[in-house]
């Protein structure tokens, strides 16, 4: 984490633009939403991490070779194509495309999982793909204005 | 009641002479309308013996200029246009006065609020100055002259909470030779303040400075102290209110118990077993008991959910057997009491926000975590601990830690600020530290210290070597990640100085609980008919200019149950209190706009419709004539009769028909 | 009783056994699922990352189908999918913006959401719905001895605290106790597991399981119950990595649906105990004196 979430927030609305986008702090989020409960402003934190998130995704500028928005933009793409994940195949995506050697280093728990029957290998898919395609077609993709209003960055 | 003046037969009337004034306020009606031009339409009016535009009509020679035209002239009528009449109608009313005039012969036209403040384009705003100005002084000719109605004020003041402000507030008034009616909810006086230990900035001793006040307020000749006492009923109004006070029973003879509580250590109770209100739950107390050694009045009381005789009506009975005075009643029953006052002071000071609500901060759940009402017991020499300070299994804390805001500046739960817990807080750790000999880490988002001497007293803090870490502590746990940590509560939160993530171990946790609306404040509100804001503080009419008064004539405010506050600005405001409603009282009467409304007895047809309408029961039916009177007294002028009577036998004096309707033909016949 | 179901993917891959079990129990319990027919990913944390717009359209086509399909309630047992769509259906109903880009891309495929579907968790039908009285009934054979640490994790309870509290929530813990075992009370309950991190930032992922398992431990749990596929992963798969790291933790995660079967006396093969890469035993009978 480069900056803390309360640093995030000072640096977007002094305008820091590049510092934020390209930080890894928006990539660490995991998404428990604690900060959003708790905090006494009620700021929706995990909210405007997404936003600027997404923001960092739209101008190219987040870190490159940091797995997070890799895995981000494979699983997106992986639903697109085929309405369902199926997990044994992202993570293989993930790594071939980031760290060969955290694939290596992680093969006896993909087998163990294949053994147990969790790492599925057939591929999934939802019957009616061209019904989803053509509603995500309908959305501008990147829709310049973030559909979360406190969620602004400029 | 009813002033003659008011409903002489209108006397035949000459054409009136009409002077017009029209002010510039400086720049800020001259800016946007065009004053000259104003006067200039105003004088080929008819009826209209001379107009003059001024620099500030509302200043000396502005209103000499009005009293001088009045007599060089013999004007009969004056319209000044200007700010609102919110400000500025009484002096011109005064000026009319001194220049012999009755004060009832102005209008007042509001150009600066309803135009120029409001308005860009010149012409457009002149045209429209120009259309109220006209409409004015039409009305105005139809002005009568009234008096002012007086209403005689009771000498006699209610005060509501026996805590320092309404202790304060009830001995001034005493002083200055008013009988004082104190109400106390609880069986005792003191409030919040007889709960603390020392008091910052100073550190003296609360009890030292307020039991002589205590027993001040008991001794006094002109206060009648009721305790365990709450009001139900308030009617009337200024001068003249009638106040319910429901006095629960204490099932002990006041007047024969002298406090030597022979009865306590005779009850049949051994030790206390309920939790003790005045130390904070942190001691227990028998069914019968003190609140606390300097109680006032020095009286026990039994609480009627806890002794086995009222609950069960099996016991011993020990308690009546051991009091020699026999002033033990079981069959106590409650009293209704009513009584007549002119004023009332509210003084029923806040409740503390219940950390429960933050189950991060592990109140109720981790026992080493306190408030800090419960610190200042343990830190009183005659609290539950003797002064010691310790942990809930008796250990001596080595490290205690004290978190700020804990339900204030916090949008989830009270946004505003406490005002007072930075400071206590930092009074506690100093207090801490000397009882224990206990390392003190204040956690804060910003220290608020605004006050004489109080920043003085951060500094010291700061000297003396009190910790302060700034962050908005994220929660208090248990949860051990060292060896260091085990047996400890920690603390997770960020430094936002050092600009990372800490964990502090520690052995007691004080969280600094804010200040909140009494729980039945709305209730309160209702009885007495005053406002509240949205949280529940009681509303003063001005934030600067009127910080005591209520909407409600004849009904201040004091301490706390207005906003949190600390110590000095409640003894401050209840001064304050105390000297507006003596100031009320020693003239005897006030004055009142002479809106009222009457009725034409020739036109009444004793229809009846008006009298549910009343909102204060001004209206009532002679029943011999068969026709509705109005008691002027009564009457607030709101005009809902007027609107109502079918034979518009109802008018209001100031909003007369002719007076009403010349104003509208006035706007509306474009020149 | 019948409930519309929405599995997920998931629990069609390394959730293989929340779905074994919870079916069985349910059906132990006389209910039924039925699934909801083509659904889609619900987009999870990931896709809200690329594209909160295109993530709210793809996770609405599910709500519209329930709804098209006649439901008014969705049972999603997966802690993603339960917030994605729960926030979905807050966002269209407090954003008027975000209803009518949905509205418009359903209209892509002919379909059409009016916002009637309740999504809902297992944990919240299993109190609410069926009750602890039936459950109880069901117990053959009482967790006795067992001490258990229950799991929330963050999604269930937060933004959105539907059925229980965001702080300390107590379902789990109630439904625990029902089955006979010892609720172990810690501080944990609803911590972050690292979610993704895990495989992405192990440095930073996996300290925060490991912080859980060890607390659990210091707390003497034999057991940490789960309500979540992503955290079962975590905690299950990464275990060896975990003790790699840091030194042996023996505590196994299963789901809480797992200690519901084992209770009901169902077999363990039955509620896919055998897929745990950390293997769940009854630790050995505590040894009592006798009195
Ligand atoms: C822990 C703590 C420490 C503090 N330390 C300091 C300090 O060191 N220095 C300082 O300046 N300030 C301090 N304060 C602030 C101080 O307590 C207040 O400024 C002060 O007590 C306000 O007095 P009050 O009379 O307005 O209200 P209260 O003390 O709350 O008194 C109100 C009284 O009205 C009664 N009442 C309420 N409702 C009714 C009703 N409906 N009918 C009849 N009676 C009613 C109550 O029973 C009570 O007796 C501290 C506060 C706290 C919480
Ligand atoms: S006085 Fe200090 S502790 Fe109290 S609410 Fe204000 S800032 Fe917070």
């Amino acid at each position: 984490m480069d900056y803390t979430p309360r640093q995030i927030m000072a640096l977007v609305r002094a305008d820091f633009k590049n510092e934020v986008l390209q930080s890894r702090t928006i990539w660490l989020c995991a998404s428990c939403y604690a900060c959003t409960v708790d905090c006494p402003r009620e700021i929706r934190i995990t909210d405007i991490l997404y936003a600027l998130k997404q923001r960092a995704i739209q101008e190219g500028v987040y870190p490159r070779h940091f797995p997070i928005p890799v895995l981000a933009r494979e699983f997106a793409a992986m639903a697109r194509r085929h309405g369902r994940i199926t997990e044994a195949y992202l993570v293989l995506k993930l790594f071939t495309r980031t760290n060969w050697r955290a694939l290596l280093r992680s093969w006896r728990i993909g087998l163990a999982l294949i053994r147990t029957g969790r790492f599925r290998l057939r591929p999934e898919r939802i019957q009616r793909l061209d019904e989803l395609k053509a509603m995500l077609a309908a959305t501008a993709s990147h829709s310049s204005q973030s559909s979360f209003p406190p969620a602004k960055v400029t | 009641m009813t002033p003659p003046q008011n409903h002489a037969p209108k006397a035949h009337r000459a054409e009136p002479r009409i002077g017009f004034y029209v002010c510039h306020c400086g720049s800020n009606i001259a800016d946007t309308v065009d004053c000259a031009e104003i006067a200039r339409y105003a004088a080929s009016l008819p009826g209209v013996i001379l107009a003059r535009d001024y620099k500030y009509m509302c200043s000396d020679p502005g209103q000499e200029l009005i009293q001088q035209d009045i007599r060089e002239y013999q004007l009969d009528r004056i319209v000044v246009a200007s700010c609102s009449p919110l400000l500025h109608e009484h002096t011109f009313r005064a000026a009319l006065a001194r220049a012999g005039l009755n004060p009832f012969y102005l209008q007042m036209v509001n150009i600066r609020e309803h135009v120029s403040w409001v308005h860009k384009n010149r012409e457009a705003a002149t045209a429209k100055a120009r259309d109220l100005a006209r409409a004015a002084i039409q009305r105005v000719r139809h002005h009568q002259a009234l008096q002012p109605i007086r209403v005689p004020i009771r000498a006699e003041a209610l005060v509501l909470g026996g805590g320092i402000a309404g202790i304060h507030a009830a001995l001034l008034l005493a002083e200055a030779g008013k009988r004082v009616i104190l109400v106390e909810r609880q069986p005792s006086i003191g409030g919040h303040m007889a709960q603390l230990d020392k008091t910052f900035p100073t550190l003296d001793c609360a009890a030292c400075i307020l039991t002589p006040k205590m027993s001040a307020v008991r001794a006094h000749p002109n206060i009648t102290l009721w305790t365990y006492s709450e009001v139900i009923k308030v009617e009337g109004y200024v001068g003249n209110f009638t106040v319910t006070v429901r006095r629960k029973p204490r099932y002990i003879n006041e007047a024969l118990c002298v406090g030597c509580k022979q009865c306590v250590d005779a009850c049949v109770f051994k030790d206390g077993k309920f939790p003790d209100e005045f130390n904070a739950g942190l001691s227990h107390r028998k069914p019968i008991y003190l609140p606390f050694p300097q109680a006032t009045p020095q009286v026990v009381v039994i609480d009627p959910d806890r002794c086995l005789n009222l609950k069960t009506g099996k016991c011993k009975k020990t308690c009546v057997e051991a009091c020699d005075r026999n002033a033990i009643v079981f069959d106590q029953q409650p009293e209704v009491h009513e009584v007549k006052v002119g004023t009332i002071i509210v003084a029923t000071g806040y409740d503390l926000f219940d950390p429960t609500r933050l189950p991060q901060y592990g109140y109720g759940r981790y026992p080493n975590v306190f408030t800090t009402l419960e610190a200042e017991r343990l830190v009183n020499s005659s609290g539950p601990t003797a002064g010691k300070v310790r942990l809930r299994d008796g250990r001596v804390p080595r490290s205690v830690g004290i978190i700020l805001c804990v339900g204030s500046r916090d949008h989830r739960t009270h946004p505003w600020c406490s005002r007072t817990c930075c400071m206590h807080s930092m009074k506690l750790a100093l207090l801490i530290r000397e009882h224990a000999g206990a390392e003190v880490t204040i956690f804060h988002m910003d220290i608020r210290s605004a006050g004489k001497g109080y920043e003085e007293f951060y500094d010291r803090c700061l000297r003396e070597g009190i910790q302060f870490i700034r962050g908005r502590v994220a929660e208090v746990t248990d949860w051990a990640m060292t060896a260091k940590e085990e047996g400890h509560l920690v603390v997770r939160v960020e430094d936002t100085l050092a600009g990372f993530v800490r964990r502090i171990p520690l052995d007691m946790i004080v969280l600094a609980v804010g200040m909140e609306p009494q729980r039945d404040a709305r209730e309160l509100r209702r009885i007495l008919n005053i406002s509240c804001s949205n949280e529940g503080w009681f509303l003063e009419r001005h934030p600067k200019l009127g910080p005591v008064i209520t909407f409600t004539d004849g009904i201040f405010l004091a301490g706390c149950c207005q906003g949190p506050k600390d110590i000095p600005d409640t003894v401050a405001q209840a001064g304050a209190a105390a000297a507006e409603a003596l100031a009320l009282m020693d003239r005897g009467y006030i004055e009142q706009e002479p809106n009222t409304a009457y009725i034409d007895p020739d036109h009444c047809c004793g229809c009846k419709s008006c009298l549910p309408l009343c909102p204060y029961s001004a209206i009532q039916l002679d029943e011999t004539q068969g026709r509705a009177f109005i008691n002027e007294a009564l009457c607030k002028g709101c005009g809902a009769c007027v609107a109502a009577c079918p034979s518009g036998s109802i008018q209001q004096h100031l909003f007369e028909d002719e007076q009403v309707f010349a104003e509208i033909d006035g706007v509306l016949s474009y020149a | 009783m019948k409930y519309p179901y929405f599995p997920g993917c998931s629990l069609r891959g390394l959730g293989r056994a929340y779905e074994e079990s919870l079916l069985a129990v349910l059906h132990h319990l006389g209910v039924e699922l039925q699934e909801l027919e083509d659904w889609n990913c619900c987009g999870a944390t990931a896709y809200m990352s690329v594209d909160e717009t295109q993530a709210a359209v793809l996770a609405s086509r599910n709500l519209a189908r329930a709804e098209r399909a006649g439901f008014s309630e969705l049972l999603a047992p997966c802690s993603a999918c339960y917030l994605v769509l729960n926030k979905l259906q807050h966002s269209i109903e407090q954003f008027p913006d975000i209803q009518q880009t949905v509205q418009r891309a359903l209209a892509q495929a002919n379909l059409n959401y009016r916002g009637s579907v309740r999504v809902r968790h297992p944990l919240d039908i299993l109190l609410h719905e069926i009750g602890l009285d039936a459950i109880r009934e069901r117990v053959v054979q009482p967790l006795r001895g067992l001490k258990v640490a229950p799991y929330y994790g963050c999604q269930i309870v937060r933004p959105y605290a539907t059925f229980d509290d965001a702080h300390q929530p107590t379902t789990m813990d109630q439904l625990l106790a029902t089955l006979g075992a010892e609720v172990v009370v810690w501080p944990l309950k609803t911590k972050c597991c690292g979610g993704t991190l895990t495989g992405t930032v192990p440095e930073a992922g996996l300290r925060l399981s490991y912080i859980l398992l060890k607390e659990a431990q210091r707390r003497g749990a034999h057991v940490l119950a789960t309500v979540c596929p992503l955290c079962h992963f975590n905690l299950d798969a990464y275990h060896a990595e975990i003790e790699h790291r840091w030194g042996p933790i023996p505590i196994p995660t299963v789901y809480f649906s797992q200690l519901m079967g084992l209770a009901f006396g169902l077999a363990p093969r039955q509620l896919g105990l055998h897929r745990n890469l950390v293997p769940f035993r009854f630790p050995s009978e505590p040894t009592v004196a006798c009195p």
